[in-house]
């Protein structure tokens, strides 16, 4: 059976994905992930989407491009797109990469959800 | 886990083919030996960023993917210092041939931030001058400077 990398759920009118890998550093799998993702930003029906990250503990530049990806996808979906969960340390990446001030981000699922 | 006195050193040099995931084995090696000389999670997660981004690098753009080609890493690993080299058979990498993604015009271009990441998560980064081996220097960071979560 085909791994899922995001798990879903809807909390109201938002889809909230929760990413299920500790670790989004493998090339295939992070391939995998990043179309799940483009495919609920397609498919979804409201346009309120939370990623949750509290279950990755270590993600790469190119989980980072992927997000950067879906940002630009959702927008022309007229999505709006919050992250949350993200360590201490994945938070490091995203201010050394300045993609902090492109993302709406959050401590928590119910943060990021009223933030949208 | 063993009791390491501050003297101690684990070294290794290695070469691997130009396939993605071809080095993990060794960087997982490497977090090990930081584990077991008592790094910080903190440094920890910096090295194992920073070699995940040296050896797509060396792989993707210096040896084009290329299985004939080989990357080539040397790591010395003490309580206190962690250096890596890493040289690849490409024709050399130029910083400022890439364009910056911090501009404001480039935040969304979404390559680049591989190197990015190394500068900011290493003590210090030299490349040599052909521009095709990166020696990467860790050393540990402030106790009382912690990453912290942000809202």
């Amino acid at each position: 059976m085909e791994k899922k990398h995001i798990v879903v759920h809807y909390v109201d009118d938002a889809l909230v994905a929760v990413c299920a890998d500790a670790k989004l550093n493998d090339e295939v799998g992070i391939q995998a992930w990043g179309d799940e993702l483009y495919g609920l930003v397609e498919t979804m029906k409201g346009d309120k989407l939370v990623i949750d990250f509290s279950k990755v503990a270590f993600m790469s530049s190119s989980s980072l491009r992927v997000l950067i990806t879906l940002n630009s996808r959702a927008r022309n979906k007229k999505v709006k797109l919050a992250l949350c969960g993200i360590n201490a340390n994945i938070m490091e990446a995203f201010k050394i990469t300045r993609l902090d001030s492109l993302f709406k981000i959050k401590k928590t699922e119910d943060d990021a959800i009223k933030a949208l | 886990m063993s009791e390491l006195s501050a003297c101690d050193v684990w070294s290794v040099e290695a070469s691997y083919p130009s396939v993605l995931g071809q080095g993990r084995p060794l960087i997982d090696q490497i977090v090990a030996e930081m584990e077991k000389r008592a790094w910080s999670g903190r440094d920890v997660f910096a090295v194992n960023l920073a070699l995940e981004e040296a050896f797509t690098n060396a792989i993707e753009h210096g040896n084009n993917c290329d299985p004939r080609k080989e990357f080539h890493v040397k790591c010395e690993v003490s309580p206190k210092r962690v250096s890596v080299v890493i040289r690849d058979e490409g024709e050399g990498f130029k910083r400022e041939s890439v364009p910056n993604p911090l501009e404001e015009e480039n935040l969304e271009i979404p390559s680049g931030r591989g190197v990015l990441l190394i500068f900011g998560f290493m003590t210090s980064v030299t490349y040599n001058d052909k521009g095709n081996e990166i020696t990467m220097i860790k050393e540990p960071s402030p106790e009382e400077s912690p990453a912290q979560d942000e809202a």
